[in-house]
């Protein structure tokens, strides 16, 4: 017994620490679609940044792991990609236009022992230096989780990308979004 | 006595772990046939291939027929017990993968032509897995999809292509 508590610390140092980035965000299809039947002309994508505290850390901890954003920067820059990659594929992108979408993420965890996550962020359209919306969305998602180390590891890393289609989701099924990214109030 | 302890350490750790360890791994959106047909029947583009159901795992091109397909693998994935197993876990086939091929033809205006799924059914061992993926570093694969991710002007994620490396060789379909 004295042998092996030697080797599991060793282990645990060993392992303790490992970052690994989550996977790049996949778009959503219906995201897309309902991007790309708002009656607005191409936006850009202004800063995100990230206000940290405990339910937001800059790298999530799942058992022995660290994970952390694939994107330079962090997690804010996810959701910042993960938006422009869906206004680019409804061609509803442009890097100059005179309308800007920011956001803050205020929370950004995942939970693998019960396999949940948490994310929101506040959202908002500015003009002109003028601010045209500003909202404050919340998504919870829920995953198949296990006690093996491995496939938790893996489920975690996996259901990141669904918890911010879905935030985006909801950010999209409001009108007064689409209304602000025309330019009016 | 310590021989015991071991014994049952192990028998615990076994009924833990048999049967419990399933991942379902890929991408989900490529065993939804209905949603595969509607980008057929629409002729849709590379682009919007890339929306339904995301970065392929693998591209092929066919100069002499100026056509190219793309390759998306969805499966469940099973460790047995007999995995944790020190030494001997590390040769038997205890891993088993169950799922589906998806490849989707594009004609020379990169536009959908058809379909087709070959099931997966497999097990092999840890050292069967490493062999794979070793073997499938050669083929190359992370650059040919890099290069049309490129081309379609998508991002590309090369994580996604590395995370099933291996896979044409376990099910030969190289």
């Amino acid at each position: 017994m004295k042998k092996i508590i030697p080797v599991f610390v060793l282990s645990a140092l060993i392992l303790s620490g490992c970052s690994l980035p989550v996977s790049k965000y996949e778009a959503g299809s219906e995201n897309v679609k309902t991007l790309m039947a708002g009656s607005f002309k191409p936006v850009a994508v202004g800063e995100f940044k990230s206000i940290p505290e405990t339910r937001n850390p800059t790298s999530i901890f799942i058992r022995s792991m660290f994970y952390t954003s694939p994107y330079e920067g962090g997690f804010a820059e996810y959701l910042e990609e993960a938006l422009r990659l869906e206004l680019m594929l409804a061609d509803k992108y442009d890097s100059q236009a005179e309308v800007v979408v920011e956001g803050v993420l205020l929370k950004n965890n995942l939970n693998s022992v019960h396999g949940t996550g948490v994310i929101e962020a506040t959202f908002s359209v500015v003009k002109n230096g003028e601010k045209l919306y500003t909202r404050t969305v919340l998504s919870m998602t829920y995953w198949p989780t296990s006690f093996v180390g491995a496939v938790a590891i893996t489920n975690a890393g996996e259901a990141y990308s669904p918890m911010v289609r879905s935030l985006l989701k909801k950010l999209y099924a409001d009108p007064a979004f689409f209304k602000a990214l025309k330019g009016e109030c | 006595m310590k021989v015991v302890q071991v014994v049952i350490a192990s028998i615990m750790t076994l009924t833990l772990l048999s049967g419990c360890t399933t991942t379902q791994l890929g991408n989900k959106n490529a065993s939804n046939l209905t949603n595969i047909q509607e980008l057929v029947d629409s002729h849709a583009t590379k682009k919007w291939v890339y929306v339904e159901l995301g970065q392929p795992h693998d591209v092929i091109y066919d100069e002499k027929e100026q056509s190219s397909s793309w390759i998306f693998y969805c499966f469940t994935s099973s460790i047995r017990g007999t995995a944790f197993i020190p030494v001997a876990g590390i040769f038997t086939p205890n891993v088993s993968i169950d799922g589906n091929k998806l490849t989707i033809f594009f004609d020379e205006k990169g536009k959908v032509k058809r379909f087709e799924t070959l099931p997966i059914k497999k097990s092999f061992g840890i050292v069967g897995a490493i062999q794979a993926t070793w073997e499938a570093e050669s083929l190359e694969r992370s650059k040919r999809v890099e290069e049309e991710m490129i081309y379609v002007g998508v991002p590309y994620d090369d994580l996604k292509v590395h995370k099933y490396m291996g896979m044409e060789v376990l099910t030969d379909q190289r």
